[in-house]
């Protein structure tokens, strides 16, 4: 990536970028993703990546979506489940919650840092990222520990309801807890492109789509967090 | 994104958060508003999801860039929206199920050998119920005999 600055003129700010429509076209060689401070992509058309990036995300939440259905429909129907809030701590998740909010607010704050080049403030801002997703990770360990000691919970056993309660419940938090682990991994690789000097042009596209992921998982935590802790 | 200023971003973005925080605590207040009765509960209920549906919102609109994207790609990001409005459908359904007409009762070899039913017996014989219930079906009659025993 840091050699296309050189290798293609025609992406960027050159002044008749904007009067092609497809400038690569006219090289008949690759000229890398879709930039963001091109005119022709940005504000206007989505690149590739992000594209394949929000169909992922679609069928991704398609998978949550039916998740949190079953778990509804099973809880509906056994009588015996038990309040969640009497078994799961609520206060724990409140702070997982707050974290993963602060995690997302500190990536954006990332991509705007990279979009005026300011290099240091976005690794450090991706560091903070990369650590929020981490606490949430050993709270969840702790959570599960905890539970696993206090009510005997695994998944097929309850010792306070419906076994089908800690199923339902470690499956999809575990599902989400998955997500957080990838999104730290991906986020980890960013991290190291932004130390390789990969975005110091002010192409903040990588840190978006990698946004775009991380931001996802923060949206279904705020969905599980309320269908599983609070209601 | 392109007509905002660094300054500016920062800001929308820390105030979405505050939003946010203040949101989810509202949320969690509301859990602890006594809500046993039958029409409160439905309404404490839905209100927890309809503010928890604006959160993740919120998130999509400001954090993931929705607000500067083209109209096709709020719609391919608004598809699934179909399913959560089919589960907070089903969850608004609840209240008004009879709990004996959908009581499914819970396979017996999985809830008897939890802790509940053992240490009310004095904690005694953990392993020996363990084993039964997960030794197939002679060992789940002998378990069964045993739980007669006990009592």
């Amino acid at each position: 990536m840091s050699s296309t600055t050189t290798t293609h003129p025609t992406a960027g700010h050159s002044p008749d970028s904007a009067n092609h429509d497809h400038p690569d076209d006219h090289h008949g060689e690759y000229a890398g993703p879709p930039r963001a401070r091109d005119p022709d992509v940005f504000g206007k058309k989505a690149s590739h990546g992000k594209v394949g990036m929000w169909l992922y995300l679609m069928t991704d939440a398609m998978t949550f979506a039916g998740f949190l259905l079953g778990y509804a429909l099973l809880r509906v129907r056994i009588a015996d489940w038990p309040k969640p809030s009497d078994i799961l701590g609520l206060s724990l998740a409140t702070i997982m919650t707050t974290i993963l909010i602060i995690s997302s607010v500190t990536l954006v704050i990332a991509q705007a840092k990279c979009e005026i080049k300011d290099r240091k403030g976005m690794i450090k801002y991706l560091i903070f990222t990369i650590i929020g997703g981490a606490l949430f990770l050993g709270l969840q360990a702790y959570e599960y520990n905890h539970l696993a000691h206090a009510f005997h919970m695994s998944l097929s056993n309850f010792g306070g309801g419906h076994p089908l309660f800690a199923s339902t419940f470690f499956v999809i938090t575990g599902f989400h807890g998955l997500h957080v682990l990838c999104g730290a991994i991906y986020l980890t690789v960013i991290l190291g492109r932004a130390i390789a000097g990969k975005y110091d042009n002010g192409n903040s596209q990588e840190i978006e789509i990698a946004g775009l992921f991380w931001h996802f998982v923060d949206l279904v935590w705020i969905l599980v967090f309320t269908f599983m802790y609070l209601i | 994104m392109a007509d905002l200023s660094y300054s500016e971003k920062v800001k929308l973005y820390i105030k979405v958060a505050v939003v946010l925080g203040v949101i989810t605590v509202v949320e969690v207040a509301l859990t602890f508003l006594p809500h046993a009765t039958q029409p409160m509960k439905t309404i404490v209920t839905m209100g927890i999801v309809a503010l928890s549906c604006s959160k993740a919102f919120f998130v999509a609109y400001y954090y993931m860039h929705l607000n500067h994207e083209k109209r096709w790609t709020k719609i391919v990001a608004g598809i699934p929206v179909i399913m959560l409005v089919y589960t907070a459908a089903l969850i608004a359904d609840m209240p008004y199920r009879p709990e004996s007409a959908y009581a499914v009762e819970a396979p017996r070899a999985l809830v008897y050998p939890t802790t509940s039913i053992i240490e009310a017996q004095g904690g005694a014989h953990h392993g020996e119920a363990h084993e039964a219930a997960v030794g197939g079906p002679e060992a789940e009659l002998e378990f069964e005999e045993k739980l007669g025993e006990w009592e």
